[in-house]
């Protein structure tokens, strides 16, 4: 497929008042189309980019991002403006992607290793020439085994740089037990790398 | 954001400066269809043609009056079992939260309970199950400064890995 890169994933809107507005558009009886395309149009790359870190391939975060849109469309009356929008958004998104998960118990990410490359962990490091790719590959699938919460954690703070602070408010935790989470996922992460 | 803290790749590299030389020498593999962002939004839109909005929830006033009924009910009834017990021991004092539980245990307990409760654990797990450890690690996450939500996420986040 053609392709193009992106590492930049855009900031969330900080503007409440924006916010606001679009809520009240979709539930309208005329603004619905319009507000829900603005919607998207806005939050449509952050998203991803979140669902990105759990399912791992553009084609399940295409599908899980379009289930999260769904979900956002049919429950926007049901949103009371008690949190940010965008909250509720990563929320859903984030629920989403667990349920995906679960459905398809991760059998669509393909992360075989070559027979080739052994005791990995040790080579790593020292081998300045080694693929890029490779290690994105071997870091890929030690992500993958991390449990649920600590992967949210860990692409939240890592990939989506994200404070505890922003983390803290999205998923209702404190900032503690995600730094607990955090440092849990590195060190696992790296059991995991230097046992292969 | 928090100005004071360190960003993530310096903060992982302080947990662990192996994983941090591995992402650091790695971009994330982001690789996105050409246009995909720009015919996302009509592609989901044409799926909502045949979608209705889920209604407003109604407001039931007669069961929310049930449920504030209800809830004012149990509220003196818990106040009157409570003065009651009060009364009758004096020295009687709230129930103690997650932190406090984990505060006022001994590792022995700890062990203790793992042990008579091992029908619901792995003997093989539980067998080389290194409980100082545990419970040091435990403790290392500050978990006496969580709230019962807090203790929840951490510990449900926990794996058997973990603990040794």
């Amino acid at each position: 497929m053609d392709i193009i890169l992106q590492f930049t994933p855009t900031p969330p809107p900080n503007d409440f008042s924006q916010e606001q507005e679009m809520v009240a558009l979709m539930q309208s009886a005329t603004g619905m189309e319009r507000g829900f395309r603005l919607l998207m149009q806005t939050y449509q790359e952050r998203l991803y980019w979140h669902i990105r870190g759990f399912v791992q391939t553009h084609e399940d975060t295409d599908e899980v991002l379009q289930n999260t849109f769904i979900k956002v469309y049919r429950g926007i009356h049901q949103f009371r403006n008690e949190s940010r929008l965008f909250t509720w958004l990563y929320r859903i998104a984030t629920n989403e992607s667990l349920t995906f998960l679960k459905k398809t118990k991760r059998q669509n990410i393909d992360l075989s290793l070559d027979d080739e490359h052994t005791n990995i962990g040790n080579t790593l490091s020292a081998d300045t020439n080694i693929d890029s790719k490779y290690i994105q590959k071997i870091l890929d699938k030690a992500i993958a085994q991390l449990p649920d919460k600590q992967r949210i954690v860990f692409n939240m703070r890592y990939y989506e740089a994200l404070s505890y602070a922003e983390i803290s408010n999205l998923l209702g935790t404190s900032e503690g037990a995600l730094k607990a989470s955090y440092h849990h996922a590195i060190k696992k992460i790296e059991q995991y790398i230097k046992s292969l | 954001m928090n100005t004071h803290e360190p960003n993530p790749l310096e903060e992982t590299q302080k947990i662990s400066p192996f994983v941090a030389d591995l992402l650091s020498k790695t971009p994330p593999n982001r690789e996105v269809p050409i246009d995909y962002f720009a015919n996302f939004a009509d592609r989901v839109l044409a799926q909502t043609k045949d979608l209705e909005p889920l209604p407003v929830p109604r407001k039931n006033i007669f069961i929310r009056s049930s449920y504030a009924l209800a809830a004012c009910f149990l509220v003196v009834l818990g106040l009157g079992i409570w003065a009651l017990r009060s009364h009758s021991n004096p020295a009687l004092e709230p129930l103690p939260n997650t932190a406090q539980l984990f505060a006022n245990l001994e590792k022995e307990d700890i062990k203790t309970y793992l042990l008579e409760t091992s029908d619901d654990l792995q003997t093989d797990w539980l067998a080389v199950l290194d409980i100082d450890h545990a419970i040091e690690d435990i403790y290392e996450s500050n978990i006496d400064k969580m709230d019962d939500i807090d203790a929840d996420f951490l510990l449900e986040s926990l794996e058997e890995d973990d603990l040794f």
